[in-house]
């Protein structure tokens, strides 16, 4: 699934890092509404992952309302994503930016180098 | 629901020396189990035991609820087995294993054997012994499942594999979980290809169960931490300032000071930071397999 | 089951080239009658034997290899491991493995066999053997040899491959086992254990072969993969159940040899003394023939186990006895005191080399005569010392008898069906000397001397003359019975007086004589197919028995003042011995044969009492 990366050594579980990079992959359009999803059995297939991680990503998504399942049919991408409240919103754009932030320090980045960084990333993520 | 497989207590001796001691462990339904060691940790004794072909010296390996030991024939109905060495009989097509399974166990699905061979690439009508090495491991696979096993134990089975055919070990495996949710214990020094199919790690070490994990809480727990050192007036020496995370392993380089500590945490690592005299302190998470080389590795611990 | 097929089915599947082997070579037995040098022997012939050899080779190759290479190599390399871990018993993985073995070479044997039968050949040694036995006895013993070959070389193999110290400590228990069995087995024919020792060697190579059996299961079912453990588990079983054999036979075979008196059950021959209540008594016990010297009076006896003529002998006064025992030489000489009941049998110091042909006691006990590889000897028994020894030459067929005189003196006859030598050996003087000799037998029967050996009574063929000759120079002194008779059995009496019963036209008779032959009276005995003196039981009451034509035998006491016979018992037939005269009245005399000769009886015909003394009376 293109634009779907994890790292099973990551510290983040990787059930996670599934949530977290099909709701990126959902919030940036690059899976649009009504879209279909891989099933469990094949995105943990090509991300040679076990299956139970993917299922239980994909339950959180659901729960969540990102991600719908039509019986005897497939998982699809929720027609309207429900908006995340701004706190929650505020908190995980804080936590990624702390993350970033801590990442570009360990690399001994500038402040502008970093900024650049992330607005040149923007410009990708529009495109692709 | 009973566990597939629990060992309680096993103790393997051999005249004077011990194989396993003492060692407990229990895989849940559904779960992917892997077994870490060495060679000669014990992997091969313990393997042994828990299909029923040895017996313990003390203890005992249970499968689905029943001694391993006694109760081995109604057991087997319920596994599928990778063995170390592929042991099928050499004179054997492919297709004349499947046969000879087709006649012991009441639901044989030789027409998936079949198109599983197929899938890798076996010829069916070779000779057992005149396959590859990899192909005689797909081989041992494909009769692994044939019977649709709700517990798969698979000893060390990329060994000896090209990539390819490790790929599609793993594709076999993660199909398996998808569709049955069986149940996998695996022995392997394959650790990155087993790496996101894992749930469960346990650790050999000397004959003893030295870790049993879920493998989450492994990784959180794992950090490599890379700082530069510096001597202030407060801080004539150093080292210890590890010790909060727990170092299994620590490397003196030239830039600085890596560490693989056990005992991680967030908090407590920004405090670490501020210490006058860590300069560009980072934390990273550390893939399993350096996590067994800190744990299981002949060197371990701090003082060095 | 299932589990147990399949693999049968794999192994014999992963071997089939052996079929193709054997159709191969099943054209050799028909082309092997047109090679030359088989000694003219007919085709059929050839290629029967051809075939069987064949067949034989086949079989038993395959049982060695298969039992060598079936399992063990699995083990110890671990390719057993397939087996056991799929849902299959360990008896489908060892007993599915014999099987196909055990198909393979009956299978194979039998393949070699068609083309030959086909044309036209036989099993070589069909006409010896009995239908049963072709068909069901000798194909069951040989499968069942085949099954143990297997189970043997996989023994071996197992042993060997699993390199442990336990390899050693079976070697040393099948040396003690073999050396269990044999001092079991070894000791049983000194016994006369025939049957016994038969059905002790079958009865153990059946439980070894069991055991081999159970031992291979043992080692497959337990080991699994585990080669050491396969091996302990092995050993475990196979001495346990070998040992168990061994101490079983051993256990049988001291049964069988403690039998005592009172075991004895049938076909009893019992000789007495003349003087005494000690007699040598035989019959079966335990399933062997056993010989007891035993004093009807108390009880006491020993068992000497001897065979033939080495004894045991008693002496004339019943006071000691002698016998050889061991059957493989050098024999010990065994003698007991029977007056002193504190003394047990000894063993002497006399060692008898050969195959002892003659054992006589003095009267009074104290000297032995024995001849031995033509070497006739007098020993002192109690200075267990050799008084004299002399080569007797023997011609073949010759037999030779002889009693003491007295305590210096033997007296030697020498016969063969024409010629009757007598000598003497003098032990004072160490010289033996021809003293006289019997002219004009015609194809001797029988003879009997009297104890003092003073007169000689010699039956010969073809009439069956009865004659008394002198017993010292061999004149004729009188012929005995004055016409031929179908049988004869003469006795001298202790009074000197001779006793002969005859059958004749006339019908039965006992015919009594004076001690120069002269004839004193004749009594006609009641009908019956024949009649034997027993012993005189007071003076002049005589017992004689009578057997009808049937099995059946009367006891009669003739009354030789009163000429009168009368019937004293049913089903008694008299202990008889020809070279011994009881005393009148003695113990002896009234010892008699029970119903089937399956007990030993002693009864007085004078107040007809009668006690069972050994075996089932009546």
């Amino acid at each position: 699934m293109a634009g779907l990366r994890i790292d099973p050594s990551d510290a983040t579980p990787i059930w996670s890092q599934i949530e977290e990079g099909l709701r990126r992959l959902v919030a940036s359009g690059a899976l649009a509404p009504g879209a279909v999803v891989p099933s469990v059995r094949d995105l943990a297939k090509e991300l040679r992952v076990n299956p139970a991680t993917v299922a239980k990503a994909f339950q959180r998504l659901t729960d969540a309302g990102v991600l719908t399942v039509r019986r005897g049919d497939g998982t699809y991408v929720a027609d309207a994503p429900p908006a995340m409240s701004r706190t929650d919103r505020a908190r995980i754009l804080r936590e990624a930016a702390t993350r970033y932030a801590s990442l570009a320090a360990t690399l001994g980045v500038t402040k502008e180098e970093a900024a650049e960084a992330l607005r040149a990333a923007w410009k990708k993520g529009d495109k692709s | 629901m009973t566990e597939p497989i629990r060992i309680e207590g096993l103790t393997v001796r051999y005249g004077r020396s011990t194989a396993c001691r003492d060692v407990s462990l229990c895989v849940a339904p559904g779960s992917v189990y892997a077994l870490l060691g060495r060679n000669g940790a014990g992997k091969s004794s313990l393997v042994r035991c828990l299909l029923g072909e040895q017996k313990p010296s003390a203890g005992r390996t249970l499968l689905f609820g029943a001694d391993a030991w006694a109760t081995r024939k109604a057991a087997m109905a319920r596994i599928g087995i990778v063995p170390e060495e592929p042991d099928a009989p050499p004179g054997m097509t492919a297709r004349e294993l499947s046969d000879f399974c087709r006649r012991i166990y009441p639901r044989w699905d030789a027409a998936a054997v079949m198109a599983r061979l197929q899938r890798f690439g076996v010829p069916p009508k070779t000779p057992f012994g005149r396959l590859s090495k990899g192909q005689k491991g797909e081989v041992m696979l494909a009769l692994a499942l044939g019977h649709a096993p709700e517990a798969l134990i698979l000893d060390d089975p990329t060994l000896g594999l090209d990539v390819v055919a490790r790929s599609a070990l793993y594709e076999e495996i993660v199909g398996e979980l998808a569709d049955r949710g069986t149940t996998v214990f695996v022995t392997t020094h394959d650790l990155a290809g087993f790496e996101g199919i894992v749930t469960r790690v346990g650790i050999l070490k000397e004959g003893k169960l030295i870790l049993d994990e879920e493998m989450e809480a492994l990784k959180a727990r794992f950090r490599r931490i890379r700082y530069a050192n510096r001597l202030t007036d407060t801080r004539t020496a150093f080292g210890t300032e590890l010790d909060a995370f727990h170092a299994e392993r620590v490397r003196v380089r030239g830039w600085g000071i890596e560490a693989i500590v056990s005992n991680f945490d967030d908090a407590v690592f920004e405090r670490f930071r501020a210490i006058d005299g860590v300069d560009d302190a980072s934390a990273e998470a550390v893939p399993l397999e350096e996590i067994f080389l800190a744990v299981a590795g002949e060197e371990k611990g701090a003082g060095q | 089951m299932k589990g147990f097929f399949a693999i049968t089915r794999r192994e014999i599947a992963e071997r089939r080239l052996l079929f193709a082997a054997a159709a191969f070579t099943s054209l050799i037995p028909l082309i092997a009658p047109f090679v030359p040098g088989n000694g003219g022997a007919s085709a059929v012939d050839v290629r029967g034997w051809t075939a069987l050899l064949i067949s034989f080779a086949f079989a038993a190759g395959i049982s060695i290899g298969l039992g060598g290479t079936m399992c063990a190599p699995s083990i110890a390399s671990r390719r057993i491991g397939f087996d056991f871990a799929r849902p299959v018993s360990g008896i489908a993985i060892w007993g599915g493995r014999m099987a196909a073995a055990m198909l393979l070479a009956v299978a194979t044997a039998t393949i070699v066999w068609i083309p030959a039968r086909l044309a036209g050949a036989t099993l070589p040694w069909k006409d010896f053997l009995t239908e049963r036995e072709v068909s069901l006895t000798w194909p069951l013993l040989a499968l069942g040899a085949l099954v143990v070959v297997f189970c043997l070389l996989h023994a071996v193999t197992l042993a060997l491959r699993s390199r442990s110290a336990l390899t050693g400590l079976d070697a040393v228990l099948a040396v003690a086992a073999w050396l269990g069995v044999s001092a079991a087995l070894s000791r049983l024919p000194l016994f006369m254990a025939a049957v016994p020792f038969q059905r002790a060697a079958v009865g153990f190579a059946i439980a070894a072969g069991a055991a081999l059996v159970a031992a291979g299961y043992a080692s497959v079912a337990h080991g699994r993969t585990d080669i050491r453990a396969a091996h302990r588990a092995l050993s475990l079983v196979l001495w346990t159940a070998i040992g168990a054999g061994v101490i079983g036979v051993n256990a049988y075979a001291s049964w069988v040899m403690s039998a005592k008196p009172a075991d004895l059950e049938r076909d009893f021959w019992a000789s007495p003394a003349s003087a005494g209540t000690w007699i040598q008594v035989e019959g079966w016990a335990r399933g062997a023939r056993a010989t007891f010297l035993y004093d009807t009076a108390t009880e006491r006896f020993a068992r000497t186990p001897t065979i033939d003529w080495r004894g045991p002998v008693i002496s004339a006064n019943g006071s000691r006895a002698a016998w050889i025992q061991a059957n493989g030489g050098p024999f010990p000489l065994w003698t007991w005191r029977l007056d002193d009941p504190k003394v047990e049998p000894a063993r002497t110091r006399l060692l008898l080399d050969g195959y002892g042909s003659l054992m006589e006691l003095s009267a009074d006990g104290s000297r032995l005569a024995t001849m031995e590889a033509g070497l006739l000897s007098i020993h002192d028994l109690a200075s267990e010392k050799v008084l004299v020894s002399a080569r007797l030459p023997t011609r073949e067929r010759q037999s030779v008898r002889g009693l003491f005189i007295d305590n210096d003196r033997f007296r030697i006859f020498r016969t063969d069906e024409k010629t009757f030598d007598i000598l003497e050996l003098d032990a004072p003087s160490r010289t033996l000397r021809s003293i006289g000799r019997i002219e004009g037998l015609n194809g001797l029967r029988f003879f009997v001397a009297d104890p003092t050996g003073g007169r000689i009574i010699a039956v010969d063929e073809p009439n069956r003359r009865t004659r008394l000759f002198d017993g010292r120079s061999g004149a004729f002194l009188a012929t005995l019975g004055d016409a031929p008779a179908d049988s004869r059995w003469p006795r001298f009496l202790s009074g000197s007086r001779i006793a002969v019963t005859e059958r004749s036209d006339a019908g039965l008779r006992l015919r009594l004589y004076g001690p120069d032959g002269a004839a004193l009276t004749t009594i006609p005995l009641p009908p019956g197919r024949s009649a034997v003196t027993g012993g005189e039981v007071a003076p002049g009451q005589l017992a004689v028995g009578i057997g009808d034509e049937g099995t059946h035998y009367k006891a009669w006491l003739v009354d030789f003042e009163a000429h009168s016979v009368r019937k004293v018992a049913d089903e008694l037939w008299p202990v008889r011995s020809l070279w011994t005269s009881p005393d009148i009245g003695s113990p002896a005399t009234k010892l008699f044969y029970g119903p089937g000769q399956r007990s030993l009886v002693h009864f007085d015909p004078l107040t007809g009492k009668r006690r069972v003394l050994l075996g089932t009376g009546p």
